[in-house]
């Protein structure tokens, strides 16, 4: 495994008698990793505390071996989209993007080429770069706030609900966007509620909730080590009936559940703590009991099932 | 190399060479943080207020006629009206809540995200504001030394005797609005209400120590800026009577400016420890 780009040992944080962020201990490897956790878990604190904006108050949060906070060489490294849709609203969009490029470091023609090099990138129309950014959409806005994380080409990148409102196809080219930049090397911390879109994007998560971390590395390992929180199976068959009867004989098996889908079609809901036993057993019940299985799914595979489950802890 | 790699390889080869530029130097840094500023201040309700403010002067002025001496203008209505009350309350109004405005709009974020400095986008802001409040200043009272000076209007402040001391007046302006702003700055960072607190302290301080005698006097800025202010300035027959006690000449004027730069230089350290210090959090956060 590669150094970690950020490490946060034993940080907390701290707003009067409120605990933002409780004992956080971790360590972001490079690539696309998920911050998820409900309203008011801690994400943006977190985020806060990782990008140098917020002090810890207790514990170290570090970036490239070095400590975050009042260290401004390393924001030449790291880049941050917040999730506030707020900005100078009497600018443009380019005057906002020169802005940014000259206190970056860029100078003149460098800093305008920058500008509209990064707004191309994020898709940003050339019509509606030179409006006042009061009069954009809440997609348009979107796609400033990445443009503006995006300008000095951070190797770590934060994103703060960065999908919020944009459209399908806004959605889909961010997405794209966030793929490639991952593909080019860069790392990139997505805090956001929408599960099905974080699934498309990466495996690695961090679920938060209560300021604390509750889980923390790929998906479908945080699945499989929770073991008292029983799988669930789902196999649609033309004889789910006979499969029941085997599969409740196996003492794995915790319950099993029909439903009918057609005349001669039924579905099993198989609970189970051992999923791996009953993809063993499940050919050779079928044999015995002479069923055809047309599809075999995991419905709580997923990471909205473990985030429900552990959030709900 | 695998397939992500590859791809890897492909986005990367289609994007223009990257090189990273190196960071404003401080001066760069604090000059683009100040036209920043002044662009941002240069909004339509601050100006329209400050500039309502500043007319007062120049109004009064414009309606005294015949009735003031050159003496009674120069050495009494000059140095009350802009270094004593309006230096202070324009630095206040645009310094004050410099970073508390970026704070509440959550623009922050933007600027602190940046290869700089928090004492960079510090002095950058005082830089600003600082320019905003003496440009506005300036012009004010240049235009109510010229309406004084407007034939009819107040006997004896002919345009060359008061243009020479002018430069003077306006030297002495922009070294109060740099220790006000400087003042505006640490109150904007540590108070809940700067603009609040600083109306206070500057009546219950500057206003009333100014000319007051003894060493309660010291305290006030204002006290110590008007005795550098010219000659013309500081032949106030109407302040003989009530500062009889005044020690104008206890302090020499080197020393004086050598003081005021000292506290110049410790107001900006205080700002520089309460800006390193803070992590401007919203209200609303």
């Amino acid at each position: 495994m590669s150094a970690p780009l950020l490490s946060a040992r034993g940080a907390s944080k701290w707003y009067g008698q409120v605990i933002a962020v409780n004992d956080v201990t971790l360590d972001i490897q490079p690539g696309i990793t998920a911050l998820l956790g409900p309203n008011g878990a801690g994400k943006s604190t977190l985020l806060g505390l990782f990008t140098g904006q917020l002090r810890p108050t207790r514990g170290l949060v570090e970036a490239f071996g070095e400590p975050i906070w009042d260290n401004p060489r390393l924001n030449e490294r790291i880049g941050l989209c917040h999730q506030y849709d707020n900005f100078y609203e009497e600018m443009t969009a380019v005057e906002f993007l020169r802005f940014i490029c000259r206190l970056t470091g860029f100078r003149g023609t460098a800093a305008r080429q920058r500008a509209d090099y990064v707004l191309d990138r994020v898709g940003l129309e050339k019509c509606d770069r030179v409006r006042a950014i009061r009069t954009y959409s809440k997609g348009m806005r979107q796609r400033t706030k990445l443009a503006q994380a995006l300008v000095h080409e951070p190797e770590l990148l934060f994103l703060d609900e960065p999908m919020t409102g944009l459209d399908p196809v806004g959605r889909y080219e961010i997405s794209k966007l966030l793929e490639g930049l991952a593909k080019m090397g860069k790392s990139i911390v997505v805090s956001t509620h929408i599960l099905h879109e974080v699934e498309a994007l990466t495996d690695q998560i961090l679920l938060l909730a209560e300021g604390r971390i509750l889980a923390e590395g790929d998906i479908h390992q945080i699945r499989a080590s929770l073991e008292q929180h029983p799988y669930q199976i789902r196999v649609v068959s033309n004889a789910a009936r006979a499969l029941a009867v085997l599969l409740t004989a196996d003492e794995h098996v915790s319950a099993v559940k029909i439903q009918e889908l057609t005349v001669d079609r039924e579905a099993l809901t198989i609970s189970t703590t051992r999923a791996d036993l009953v993809f063993d057993s499940l050919p050779r019940h079928a044999q015995t009991a002479g069923a055809y299985i047309e599809e075999i799914s995991c419905p709580d595979d997923n990471l909205e099932s473990v985030f429900d489950y552990l959030v709900g802890q | 190399m695998n397939e992500t790699q590859q791809i890897g390889a492909k986005l990367a080869e289609e994007t223009p060479k990257f090189i990273r530029p190196d960071p404003p130097g401080f001066v760069r840094a604090s000059v683009l943080i100040a036209c920043h500023t002044v662009q941002k201040l240069i909004g339509p309700k601050r100006l329209i207020f400050l500039t309502a403010l500043l007319f007062i002067p120049v109004f009064i002025v414009a309606i005294s006629k015949h009735e003031g001496q050159a003496d009674e203008f120069l050495s009494f209505f000059a140095p009350v009206a802009y270094l004593l009350v309006l230096a202070p309350l324009t630095s206040l109004f645009l310094s004050a809540t410099n970073f508390a405005d970026e704070v509440d709009n959550r623009t922050l974020g933007y600027l602190l995200l940046r290869p700089i400095s928090r004492e960079t986008l510090l002095f950058g802001q005082c830089l600003g504001s600082g320019f905003v409040a003496t440009a506005l200043i300036l012009f004010s009272a240049a235009a109510a030394h010229l309406v004084a000076a407007w034939p009819g209007h107040i006997t004896g402040l002919i345009p060359s005797y008061w243009m020479g001391e002018f430069a003077g007046f306006a030297a002495v302006v922009v070294l109060s609005i740099a220790l006000y702003t400087a003042l505006s700055s640490v109150a904007g960072l540590v108070l809940k209400r700067p603009v609040l607190w600083g109306i206070v302290y500057m009546v219950i301080v500057e206003i009333t120590f100014c000319y007051a005698a003894g060493p309660p006097s010291k305290i006030a800025i204002s006290h110590h800026t008007t005795r550098l202010l010219p000659e013309a300035y500081l032949t106030p027959e109407i302040l003989v009577t009530e500062a009889a006690n005044r020690p104008f000449e206890a302090v020499p004027i080197p020393v004086t400016i050598i003081g005021l730069g000292v506290t110049l230089f410790l107001l900006l350290g205080l700002a520089v420890v309460a800006v390193r210090r803070s992590e401007f959090t919203s209200k609303e956060d």
